[in-house]
């Protein structure tokens, strides 16, 4: 929490908080059609740049061998990639994960789901395709969404990034983002997350696993 | 920043139990900078997360068609600009709603022209810089206030909404009428976080 000395004061937030009644409170929906012109000028202004994700070196993945599994795994991936890019083999499928749910762990939504996850290279970019995929369908204002998270040496969550909303009826594949190695960001996430504004992970995880290289 | 716990993802077994739970501004970090290189897919996520707080804002001071333009035009705008962002001066929640502010006056200026040239008129019932700062203001709060935990949400509305002393929400959530203190002061700290990080 900041202490600066100019931050708003208990009594302001007091303030504005007791000012604001229920319609203050409803955030409205905007109708479909401002997302398609939204979607339209950006395919109009083209392809976005910088979507080549950087490899990283074999030899600094290979000492991280020897400290786990992941990464071994990792590095299959990392090789498979090398390879693909050299034969400029598009639409390759580098690396396949089965999508697992977890019972007690993840969300009871995901019991009956399950989906497998490929990492293909495409335009000189990599995408997650969800293929076999019997997903659920979710509440009411809430979206599945997909995730890469980054595993550091221990196991730990060392970061994660969204690949953006899963359809469920029809998953399709996502964009890797520009500057995140699949080789590091190697667990395919999908979660339940309710559209309450918050871009944090919600925790509600129906069904995930660790990309291996084919 | 790491901040989870260790040994909790089975290296090894391929199994991952860790419901994951990193803090909101962890996640953004990850959205955002995905947004700023260029990804559509987080320009999507980045939509469906605030298109409705952008929306609203847009329309609490324009008419409906307006809104729908404005609100294109600042998703547009910032996916153009986006190199521009810098998540190191605030959040991106912040910083759209700046950007929305601004096209909000742009708008209201440019219909105000274009309606004195038809009519010789003012147009009817435009807010004023100062209401569209209040309202934007407003929306932040509200939207800091959704992302509390149900529970300190609750308390927070039924003290500071519907009008109950601590006490009475003490007694109405069975409640030690000290956690209901704690958890207000933690509320108002964290949206008071959220705040300065829009205002940065």
């Amino acid at each position: 929490m900041s202490d600066r000395p100019d931050r708003r004061d208990d009594a302001e937030i007091e303030a504005t908080l007791r000012g604001l009644d229920a319609e203050g409170l409803e955030l409205l929906q905007p109708p479909p059609e401002v997302w398609e012109g939204i979607e339209s000028a950006v395919r109009a202004d083209g392809e976005p740049d910088g979507r080549v994700v950087p490899l990283e070196p074999r030899r600094r993945r290979a000492r991280r061998i020897v400290l786990s599994s992941a990464a071994a795994a990792a590095l299959a991936i990392v090789g498979v990639a090398a390879w693909a890019a050299t034969t400029g083999d598009h639409d390759a499928v580098i690396a396949s994960s089965t999508l697992a749910y977890e019972p007690g762990s993840f969300d009871p939504l995901g019991a009956g789901a399950r989906a497998s996850a490929e990492l293909v290279e495409r335009d000189g970019g990599h995408r997650i395709v969800i293929v076999d995929a019997v997903l659920p369908a979710v509440e009411a204002e809430a979206d599945l969404e997909a995730w890469l998270i980054r595993p550091d040496d221990q196991g730990n969550v060392a970061d994660l990034v969204s690949l953006g909303v899963v359809d469920p009826a029809d998953p399709g594949s996502l964009a890797v983002p520009a500057g995140y190695d699949p080789a590091l960001y190697s667990v395919v996430d999908i979660s339940v997350e309710p559209r309450d504004g918050d871009p944090a992970h919600s925790g509600r995880s129906i069904l995930r696993g660790m990309l291996e290289g084919t | 920043m790491v901040r989870a716990s260790s040994g909790i993802w089975g290296i090894g077994a391929r199994r991952y139990p860790l419901v994951v739970q990193r803090s909101a501004d962890e996640a953004t970090d990850s959205a955002e900078k995905a947004f700023v290189e260029g990804d559509v897919g987080a320009l999507e996520a980045v939509y469906r997360r605030y298109g409705d707080l952008v929306y609203t804002l847009c329309r609490r001071t324009l008419d409906e068609s307006r809104a729908d333009d404005v609100t294109q035009e600042v998703f547009i705008s910032a996916w153009r600009g986006r190199k521009r962002f810098d998540p190191a001066k605030g959040s991106l929640a912040g910083w759209l709603v700046t950007i929305t502010k601004n096209r909000i006056i742009d708008n209201i200026r440019a219909e105000k022209r274009h309606s004195e040239r038809r009519s010789g008129e003012e147009p009817a019932q435009i807010p004023t810089g100062a209401e569209i700062e209040q309202i934007a203001e407003r929306l932040m709060i509200a939207e800091a206030l959704r992302r509390l935990p149900e529970r300190t949400r609750r308390v927070i509305e039924m003290h500071y909404f519907e009008g109950w002393t601590h006490s009475e929400v003490a007694q109405k959530t069975s409640l030690p009428l000290g956690t209901v203190k704690s958890t207000i002061h933690r509320g108002l700290g964290k949206i008071r976080y959220q705040l300065e990080s829009a205002d940065e």
